[in-house]
């Protein structure tokens, strides 16, 4: 590739001269943003089931080029604590801000990802779980949920 | 000819390259959950009335009528609702103006004035003990002699 660089560029020393036109492109897209809010459960007994369904979850905004399709990927932990299970994980997107009428993605594992696209730019994800405390200790407990979107 | 390959080729290569950079973000929050001491609530004294007559009217306050003992988590605001009957299960024995003191401590000297509602209302357990006092009026109509008994129920929950 070089050698005919080279030689290309050291072609106007030549009496022949031709010519040949061909294009390049390339794509700008949208910066991908990502923002969140927390799945809060709020308070539990120490020993206690809680579920806190996605539309009433976290909710993650992301804008991104539309009609680009994206891989999401995420993860969500599987406990809060020690005795403090998290399980059920439910994630639901719309491209309105309307979790009443999304969809439901899957049934999570604790990490995956899925592809997606939106001809709006925005995406909106709802996640939720159930929590249940066995002879938790009193106290906060809180964990990660992380989620990362890239252009396929 | 030459040139003309060398520069589709130039142009080939720079074609072949990704036209899309890879682009990505992330954002991290968090699933939290709080774990609280059991709620316990305990009627430690009954509303009594005692005796009435015909046609009368008794007043029980609060600091000499019926009590509960709420226990949770010190520092947790609780939502309080009162089940309260409106007749002492008879028709001409009606119970009104009822009327409820807490505090957090046992002692119905310091406590505030509430009132007893089947509308939840919120009170502060800054120790995790809440002590609670409930008074009345019962007015005795025509009724027939004998003893009558009404529940007095409380709800408490976490906010």
């Amino acid at each position: 590739m070089l050698i005919c660089l080279l030689a290309a560029l050291s072609g106007g020393r030549l009496h022949a001269q031709t010519s040949a036109a061909t294009s390049m492109t390339g794509s700008v897209l949208t910066a991908i943003t990502v923002s969140g809010t927390d799945l809060a459960f709020g308070t539990l007994l120490r020993t206690q089931t809680k579920r806190v369904g996605a539309p009433a979850g976290g909710r993650f905004t992301i804008t991104m080029a539309s009609s680009t399709p994206v891989t999401i990927n995420y993860v969500l932990p599987s406990v809060l604590g020690a005795s403090v299970v998290l399980s059920a994980w439910e994630l639901l997107s719309n491209t309105l801000n309307d979790a009443a009428n999304a969809q439901q993605v899957a049934t999570p594992a604790n990490n995956g990802s899925f592809t997606a696209s939106t001809p709006t730019g925005t995406l909106y994800l709802w996640v939720g779980a159930t929590v249940t405390t066995t002879n938790a200790a009193i106290g906060t407990y809180s964990r990660p949920i992380t989620l990362t979107v890239t252009y396929n | 000819m030459r040139r003309i390959t060398c520069l589709l080729l130039v142009a080939a290569a720079l074609l072949a390259r990704p036209a899309r950079l890879a682009a990505q973000a992330s954002a991290t929050t968090a699933a939290t959950a709080t774990v609280l001491q059991a709620l316990t609530v305990t009627a430690t004294g009954d509303l009594l009335f005692g005796t009435i007559a015909f046609n009368a009217t008794k007043t029980i306050a609060p600091a000499a009528g019926g009590t509960f003992q709420v226990r949770g988590e010190p520092g947790m605001p609780v939502s309080v609702t009162f089940t309260l009957p409106a007749t002492l299960a008879h028709p001409t024995l009606p119970l009104s103006a009822w009327t409820g003191l807490v505090n957090t401590t046992p002692s119905s000297n310091s406590a505030v004035a509430f009132a007893p509602s089947a509308v939840p209302q919120t009170l502060s357990a800054g120790s995790g003990r809440l002590y609670l006092w409930l008074g009345a009026t019962l007015t005795a109509l025509s009724t027939p002699s004998g003893t009558y008994t009404a529940p007095v129920t409380i709800t408490v929950v976490y906010n």
